[in-house]
């Protein structure tokens, strides 16, 4: 898969020292906010969001000089925002005191604590649900339903089989509705 | 067909009730957010990056690309004897891991005790120089008087099987040697005239001087050297002076 011609140009300004950081910003203006939404469902609330944000894109920023160009931007942008969002929440377990089960209605608490929360809802349920997944399933449906990302693509950001992410999106469908229908 | 028809049909193949809800976005963000992101972030990696420079540390050229060849080295370096003996004799005993197979209850070792924690202290024999040199002063004296009063005393007649009869009598089937060793010396030398033990010393060719210095002494091996016990007439004046022997 080529890099689209848009992304080429943007890598050789940002080699260039003198376009460098214009070419970056432009990155960031195409990305930031199918980056920011993938991130939030995974962290849930936005001041969480906005932090592994701003370190992925420093990461990007650092490592963007060493980018093989065989590899789709996009692709390589996602795989360091799942990454960051897997690791902060590692972090977040380590840190607290409450076990993994207290762990996950503790993001489940934290989108009841949303301002336009509503129970009654099924986009909320759905939310929810999706908080009781185990981390890859987590992504691979958000990847999947959300992000509307081919299995080819999501292949390369999690460097997994396309065979084992539809199983694996097909059993987080599974226990979304299997939740949805007792709660 | 877009993408999110495609999903929509492909979430409904696997569970109608997905299907059936809504695609919305639940969560919100102030509008004002995205606008200024990328303004904040540059922002951020400026403020990184100058922290990053902060650092003024340096090491010297090449230090990091031969430092895993010196680790190593060194690692060679510290590698046992015993294990390197091992390899050259049989690489497979040497491939065993050394693990201690044994085990001991927990704890034991905090809980060992000596039975008995007084120590008997060792006896230390002080070799005593000055008493040495007095036992070899007596000595020399004893021999210059023993000497003397022999000179005196000289009956050149019988003497040989005199002393003979005596110390034969005195020490039974011992030789005469085993009795110059020991304390009988002077019980065996009573009973035999001065004038035979000086025709004695003198047909047998012996020297008086050494056989009362080898009387004294418990070890043949350990004779002192004639310079240890030949003083000179200052020496053995003052001792003769300091134990009230001197008329």
């Amino acid at each position: 898969m080529s890099l689209p011609q848009d992304d080429i140009e943007l890598l050789l300004q940002f080699k260039n020292e003198a376009t460098k950081e214009r070419a970056f910003t432009a990155i960031l203006k195409k990305y930031q906010e199918k980056l920011y939404w993938h991130i939030r469902r995974m962290v849930v609330e936005h001041e969480d969001a906005n932090d592994v944000l701003q370190n992925m894109f420093v990461k990007a920023w650092k490592g963007l000089e060493n980018f093989r160009e065989d590899s789709q931007l996009y692709t390589w942008l996602y795989r360091i925002a799942t990454n960051e969002s897997l690791t902060f929440l590692e972090q977040q377990k380590k840190r607290s005191t409450f076990s993994m089960s207290d762990e996950e209605s503790g993001l489940s608490n934290k989108i009841k604590a949303d301002t336009n929360f509503d129970g009654n809802k099924l986009e909320w349920k759905l939310q929810l649900a999706v908080q009781k997944l185990p981390e890859k399933q987590k992504v691979v449906f958000n990847l999947r339903y959300f992000e509307e990302m081919p299995y080819a693509q999501m292949s390369t950001v999690l460097e997994t089989s396309e065979g084992a992410l539809k199983a694996s999106y097909h059993h987080a469908v599974k226990k979304i509705e299997h939740y949805i229908l007792n709660n | 067909m877009n993408n999110r028809e495609n999903i929509s049909t492909e979430i409904n193949g696997i569970s109608k009730t997905l299907g059936s809800i809504p695609f919305i976005n639940v969560f919100t963000v102030d509008p004002n957010y995205f606008p200024s992101l990328a303004q904040v972030i540059i922002a951020k990696i400026y403020e990184e990056d100058s922290f990053d420079s902060l650092n003024n540390f340096s090491v010297p050229d090449g230090y990091f690309e031969s430092l895993a060849g010196n680790i190593l080295t060194k690692i060679h370096a510290l590698e046992n004897d015993v294990t390197v003996e091992l390899k050259g004799i049989s690489s497979l005993i040497a491939g065993i891991e050394n693990k201690e197979t044994y085990t001991v209850s927990k704890g034991y070792f905090d809980s060992i005790t000596f039975l008995n924690n007084k120590r008997e202290s060792a006896k230390v024999i002080t070799i005593n120089k000055p008493r040495l040199f007095f036992k070899y002063a007596a000595a020399a004296v004893i021999t210059g008087l023993l000497g003397l009063s022999i000179v005196n005393i000289v009956d050149k007649n019988n003497t040989e099987n005199s002393i003979k009869t005596n110390l034969g009598t005195i020490t039974g089937t011992m030789k005469p040697n085993t009795v110059l060793k020991n304390a009988s010396f002077d019980e065996a030398l009573q009973n035999v005239s001065d004038n035979e033990i000086e025709q004695y010393l003198q047909k047998s060719g012996h020297d008086v001087n050494a056989a009362l210095v080898a009387s004294s002494t418990d070890d043949v091996e350990k004779l002192p050297e004639a310079t240890d016990y030949l003083l000179d007439e200052n020496v053995l004046e003052n001792y003769l002076k300091e134990n009230n022997l001197k008329n």
